[in-house]
């Protein structure tokens, strides 16, 4: 520790004084491992003369230690370990001296690490329970992106491929009958404190998160664990690194669900028993996680600040310092986010707004992108209305909105309109399930339907015409929203649409209130998929009290939802979900608009890769810094 | 009650012209007025509202606020212009050797110190004593005033003395350094009958003891016959008629001061205020080309119309300004 | 004195009870189930849960109970936990008021500094009749200041000062870089903020102190000074502001009390962490325990100021302390 710290200033450029002034730290452990820090580059043909290291145990009458290294004209100094073994002294004083450290300025300089290493600040946005370390007691999606960068899951869910990866655990396997799944975890993995990471802190976990009975379970916060919960029965461990998670019914996601849910995230078992969760999970100095960066800071609703695990099971991650300061949610916030950004004040901003892409854009070295959210935005519909009772009609009233138009004249790249039961990229997409814009197919499918244009351009099947309203919540002063875009494309194709006011007091019944009779609803519904989960997604689109005024009963569609909950062959799943995206297409259950994104921006001279994981979640320790 | 003796004026007033230049037009306040206050004397000061009483006062001591200006005349105070004092040697002489009162006490004095630190200020403003001694010294004058308990009394707050007790304590601030002219703008107007009694009595005594001239300014015509060696009597910015009070009271020239008088029926029922005449006081935003009182006037003629009268003497001290006096006789 | 003091403190005590009985019942007129909306925010509609829930915030309990168990919690300083946060509620709003606090503070040091000294310097040139261009420019400025929205130049100062000129931090209480918390560190964040908030109360107490103190220099005291030959920075600072004093007394602690309910927009715009947002978001979260607990803190400091301020008052006007 000592020497590790010594080294580190001469990297730094401090020199012999720092160094001095170093050497007197107190050491209690009985064991001193000295370590000089590993310093990756020196250019060749500059020598190094000499560095004097002495240890000198003063009162100590039994036993003195001098370690003294004489390095010469060494040209790459390798990373170098000395271990002092059994160093017994009585009075717990070990005083290091370092003397005589004669180092020519240009080796300090060369060195030194990138300095725009050293630290990094990240603007994210939080409004209600900010202060969580805990990965598992985190309620909101943008505060995980500072707790998942110190607490961490067996399993992480990869969402630019939609894939589980290894993180805690190297390997799962769901059982064949779905009612099991076995992790593997990773050889080595220690605590921020030194502990190892063991089978038994997994089993502690999932009883943590999952029982409702167990006592560490009582006091926390697991906004996520329902998903998971109904599943649960108990953890084994099978050996040293193996456990097993037995379910009580069969489900055959559950990899996902255990190993990279957003609540089955592992807490250190003796800091949770000995300060219960909420202390755990709010003070750092309390919390003891496994992840890439160890929280050393922590100021409610203002920031977050953690510095890099040397000790850390993947690749070192490129920056010293992550700090996390903390903007309220909302426009304001995230104004006040791209404001500090361009001022200079932090070096990323996530969750950054559309309304200021053009200022982001403009702004020289800024990187600014918008990511798949992975939230499908959508507008619904009544089916209960008699005009729409014929699915062929509601297809054509899904093909009439000309979303790629629409959002490449109004939000640019900040938005992807998206016309599919599926995200992009993903292996569950069914490509052929889409509902896009397409003038001729309105005409046939209202033709099939039987219905033909009347004298006043207007589609007519005997007494019905194509008649409806869509509920209007734009302000009417403002530019062409969808709703007036949408209605305007819909008249043009033989319907008679009206706009009409939404109002809040009587909107919310859609059952039996006025608007119950009549109408297509145009909002700003999302269906965010969870961990690319099609049940869950299934519920969303088929039942539901929030969504209940989109019902559609389909019987092969109940089935397919009872399969894929048993079928652990991916391959079929695979077939199954996609069968439920044509099936959803086909009976317009609701009307696919666009995936949401969201904005990520960044100072290029200090830091790059902020894209790797600006979707769901962003992911710090993979930002690397700009070359000098 | 002293009479004025044959030596220098302690005050004299030559050709006064004070004007507020507003918006609306130019104000002649006071327009051209002259007069004497010998050491000792009282004067009394008369005319009805708005005839520049207070304006005269305040020019005398240079406070006329903006957007007033005196804008032509002299006032030698002890033989001195204090038109062409500069500011401090102005503040030398107010509240040192010319002090003034008010109408109304409970104004006069600032609500939120007490009695006794705005005595102290008074004295230590002119003179170099110590705080102590001026205190000693406040204690003495209240005494002189006539307040009971001036101990007790230093420490309080305008808001608990009455009317007349903080009369006298404006007095006594103004009497603290021993002026050689008070002024007393509408000293009892503010007061009931029998307070007013006692503040004149007062002033009468003080005016003997310290020798001091008083300019008494009044609406009241019987405090003037009571109290004032000699009386001014002002009308629309101008002195109309000025004279020994017994003269002007037995023999009043202008119609005026006639109609003043007039109304006056009983020296017994002194409350009595004047404003007896028909008619509104003169515009003085406009020089007249005749007599100010022209309009309200009994007696007018012809001539009174077109020429503006000049003050004339028409008995030795006894000036009048009206065409029925063309000269002294 | 002292004795005005310990009544003015007594009268407090009614009010505080009263206080607490309305905001009392307040939180329960809230529409909405406070447990169900949270548990419906994190997708838990199970009736066990809720009525657990419901339990372990005493819920359940009839109305006099939930009050007098409330009431004694808080006078020990216990004021719950929050619903939404699980953190305790004292923490949260001591957090929230320390922030809050100190923008308060600032604006109304602000105030006192630039408006009542604008004002009366204002007035003392109108008094001197000095030349028309600068009484006239004295006199419109605050107006001007009280017609523009404080956010509106909020967000102006923080593109201009923060964004492109780069003197002033945008938002936030702290630069993190620092990571110490020092007081120049603070001021500097506090100085848009400060204005953004303070600018129409700059306004407003200019123009209050010059229209008061263009009163006073019209009493007849003053004239009496005049007369009494001070020298004219007493009758303007000794005679003149010390009566002007008492309204800007009042206008200023109304102004701190108001300040320290929190800006909401303000603290929006700037990252500010206070309690204007905390209780506002609280709200629309039906995170009860902090609506109470923070409308309480808000009632006390508000009755506390109002105090300070009479007993300020009552030194400065002695008419006050003896009626
Ligand atoms: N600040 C001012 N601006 C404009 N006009 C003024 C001002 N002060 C006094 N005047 C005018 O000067 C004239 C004389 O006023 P002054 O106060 O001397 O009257 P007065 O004789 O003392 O009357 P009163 O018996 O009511 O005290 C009045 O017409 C008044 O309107
Ligand atoms: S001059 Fe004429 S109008 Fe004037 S007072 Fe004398 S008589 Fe009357
Ligand atoms: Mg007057």
């Amino acid at each position: 520790m000592i020497l590790r710290s010594g080294a580190a200033a001469v990297a730094g450029g401090v020199g012999a004084a720092a160094l001095a002034a170093c050497g007197e730290a107190e050491v209690v452990e009985k064991t001193v491992t000295v370590t000089v820090t590993e310093v990756k580059e020196v250019v060749k043909e500059v020598p190094v003369e000499t560095v004097v290291t002495k240890e000198v145990v003063k009162e100590v009458p039994v036993e003195t230690v001098v370690t003294k290294e004489v390095i010469k004209e060494v040209p790459v100094v390798e990373v170098r370990e000395v271990e002092v073994e059994k160093v017994v002294t009585q009075e717990k004083v070990v005083e290091v001296e370092v003397e005589k450290v004669v180092t020519q300025e240009k080796v300090v300089e060369v060195m030194a690490e990138n300095p725009k290493a050293d630290s990094l600040v990240i603007a994210l946005p939080v409004t209600q329970r900010v202060d969580d370390l805990d990965g598992s007691q985190v309620y909101e999606f943008q505060t995980k992106i500072h707790a998942f960068s110190t607490s961490e899951s067996l399993l992480l869910y990869d969402y630019q491929t939609q894939t589980l990866k290894p993180r805690l655990a190297e390997s799962w396997e769901v059982a064949p009958d779905a009612t099991s799944v076995t992790f593997t975890l990773r050889e080595g993995v220690t605590w921020h404190n030194g502990d190892p990471f063991t089978p038994e802190d997994v089993v502690f976990n999932f009883n943590r998160i999952f029982r409702d009975d167990d006592p560490y379970h009582a006091e926390g916060t697991f906004y996520y664990n329902g998903f998971a919960q109904p599943f649960y029965d108990s953890t084994e461990v099978l050996d040293a690194r193996t456990v097993r998670v037995n379910l009580n019914k069969p489900d055959a996601l559950a990899a996902e669900k255990f190993g990279a849910l957003d609540s089955s995230y592992m807490a250190h078992p003796p800091s949770v028993m000995e300060h219960g969760n909420r202390e755990y999970s709010t003070d750092p100095d309390k919390y003891v996680g496994t992840g890439p960066y160890i929280p050393v800071e922590l100021r409610p609703a203002e920031l977050v600040r953690m510095v890099r695990n040397e000790n850390w099971w993947g690749p070192k991650p490129d920056f010293d310092e992550l700090i996390f300061r903390l903007f309220p949610g909302g426009s304001a916030g995230a104004d006040a986010r791209v404001n500090a950004l361009l001022a200079g004040e932090v070096d990323v901003a996530l969750y950054t707004p559309a309304t200021r892409r053009n200022d982001l854009f403009r702004a020289p070295g800024i990187g600014a992108k918008w990511y798949p959210n992975f939230v499908l935005v959508y507008f619904y519909i009544n089916h209960t209305f008699p005009l729409f009772q014929d699915h062929r009609v509601r297809q054509a009233v899904a093909r009439s909105f000309d979303r790629v138009s629409y959002h490449e004249a109004t939000s640019g790249p900040t938005v992807v309109p998206w016309g599919r039961f599926w995200f992009p990229g993903s292996p569950y997409l069914n490509d052929s399930a889409e509902l896009d814009y397409d003038p001729a197919q309105v005409e046939s499918l209202m033709q099939d339907a039987g219905f033909s244009k009347g004298g006043d351009g207007v589609w007519a099947n005997g007494d019905m015409r194509a008649e409806f309203k869509i509920q209007y919540r734009g302000d009417p002063g403002s530019p062409p929203d969808q709703e007036t875009f949408w209605m305007q494309g819909l008249n043009d194709l033989g319907f008679s649409v009206e706009l009409e006011a939404w109002d809040p007091a009587i909107g919310a019944d859609f059952e039996n209130g006025p608007y119950a009779q009549q109408n297509l609803h145009v909002g700003g519904w999302g269906v965010g998929v969870f961990l690319g989960d099609p049940a869950f997604a299934y519920q969303r689109w088929t039942a539901g009290d929030d969504f209940a005024r989109s019902y559609m009963d389909n019987a092969e569609m109940n089935q397919l939802y009872q399969d894929i909950l048993v079928e652990a062959d991916a391959a079929n799943r695979t077939a199954k979900v996609h069968r439920m995206q044509e099936i959803a297409a086909e009976q317009v259950a609701w009307i696919p608009n666009t995936v949401a994104t969201l904005g990520a921006a960044w100072r290029e001279e200090k830091v790059t890769n902020v894209t790797s994981g600006a979707t769901q979640y962003s992911y710090p320790w993979l930002y690397k810094v700009a070359p000098v | 009650m002293s009479v004025a003796a044959a030596t220098e004026p302690v005050l004299a007033v030559r050709d006064l012209h004070t004007h507020f230049f507003t918006k609306t037009g130019t104000v002649r306040a006071v327009n051209g007025v002259s007069f004497s206050i010998y050491p000792g004397e009282i004067v009394g000061l008369v005319g009805e509202s708005g005839c520049g009483k207070s304006v005269t006062a305040m020019s005398i001591l240079g406070l006329v606020d903006a957007p007033g200006r005196v804008v032509n005349g002299t006032i030698a105070f002890d033989g001195r212009d204090m038109r062409k004092m500069s500011g401090g040697q102005l503040r030398r002489v107010r509240g040192h050797e010319i002090a003034m009162i008010f109408q109304n006490p409970i104004g006069a004095l600032n609500p939120v110190f007490s009695v006794g630190r705005q005595l102290v200020e008074a004295i230590r403003t002119h003179q170099r004593v110590s705080r102590r001694e001026a205190y000693r010294q406040a204690v003495g004058l209240l005494e002189r005033v006539g307040i009971p308990d001036p101990e007790q009394r230093l420490p309080q707050y305008p808001h608990q003395f009455s009317g007349g007790m903080a009369q006298r304590v404006v007095i006594a601030m103004a009497l603290a350094n021993r002026p050689k002219l008070l002024i007393a703008d509408e000293p009892t107007t503010a007061l009931d009958v029998t307070i007013q009694a006692q503040i004149i009595d007062l002033l009468a005594e003080l005016n003997q003891e310290f020798g001091m001239a008083v300019l008494h300014i009044t609406h009241n015509m019987a405090l003037v016959a009571e109290s004032c060696a000699r009386t001014i009597v002002m009308y629309g910015g101008k002195i109309a008629e000025s004279g020994q009070t017994d003269v002007v009271f037995d023999d009043p020239k202008h119609p005026y001061t006639q109609a003043l008088l007039g109304s006056v029926p009983d020296l017994d029922q002194p409350e009595q205020i004047i404003d007896p005449l028909e008619g509104f006081p003169p515009d003085i935003t406009r020089e007249w080309t005749g007599c100010e009182f022209e309009p309200r006037c009994s007696q007018r003629f012809e001539q009174c119309s077109v020429e503006n009268p000049l003050l004339r003497e028409v008995a030795a001290g006894h000036a009048v300004r009206c065409h029925l006096y063309p000269a002294a006789s | 004195m002292s004795r005005y003091i310990a009544r003015r403190l007594l009268s407090i005590i009614p009010l505080l009870i009263a206080v607490s009985i309305i905001v009392f019942a307040m939180s329960k007129a809230l529409p909405g189930d406070p447990v169900e909306i949270f548990l419906r925010q994190a997708d838990i509609s199970n009736p066990e849960i809720v009525a657990a829930m419901k339990d372990k915030y005493g819920l359940n309990d009839p109305l006099p109970n939930q009050y007098w168990t409330w009431l004694t919690l808080m006078f020990r300083g216990d004021m719950g936990e929050s619903i939404l946060r699980g953190e305790p509620v004292a923490e949260l709003l001591f957090r929230g008021m320390r922030n809050t606090f100190s923008v308060a503070t600032a604006s109304v040091v602000l105030v006192v500094v630039v408006g009542w000294t604008m004002g009366v310097v204002a007035a003392v040139v109108h008094n001197r009749g000095w030349h028309q261009a600068i009484t006239r420019f004295l006199a419109q400025a605050p107006v001007l200041m009280l017609s523009i929205p404080g956010f509106g130049i909020a967000v102006f100062m923080v593109l201009a000062f923060g964004v492109t000129l780069g003197w002033l931090p945008t938002s936030g209480v702290s630069n993190p870089r620092s990571g110490e918390d020092d007081i120049l560190d603070l001021a500097k964040h506090l100085i848009l903020p400060t204005i953004g908030l303070a600018l129409a109360s700059v306004g407003g107490n200019w123009r209050l102190a010059r229209n008061t103190m263009i009163e006073i220099l019209r009493e007849d005291y003053i004239r009496m000074a005049h007369a009494k030959g001070l020298p004219l920075w007493r009758v303007y600072f000794v005679h003149g502001l010390r009566t002007t004093l008492v309204p800007l007394l009042t206008s200023a602690g109304l102004l701190f009390g108001s300040l320290l309910t929190g800006s909401f927009i303000l603290e929006y715009i700037f990252a500010w962490p206070g309690i204007g947002l905390m209780m506002v978001e609280s709200t629309v979260s039906r995170d009860v325990p902090v609506v109470m607990g923070g409308t309480m803190l808000i009632a006390i400091m508000y009755l506390f100021i109002n105090l300070v301020v009479d007993i300020l008052y009552a030194f400065v006007d002695p008419r006050v302390r003896y009626a």
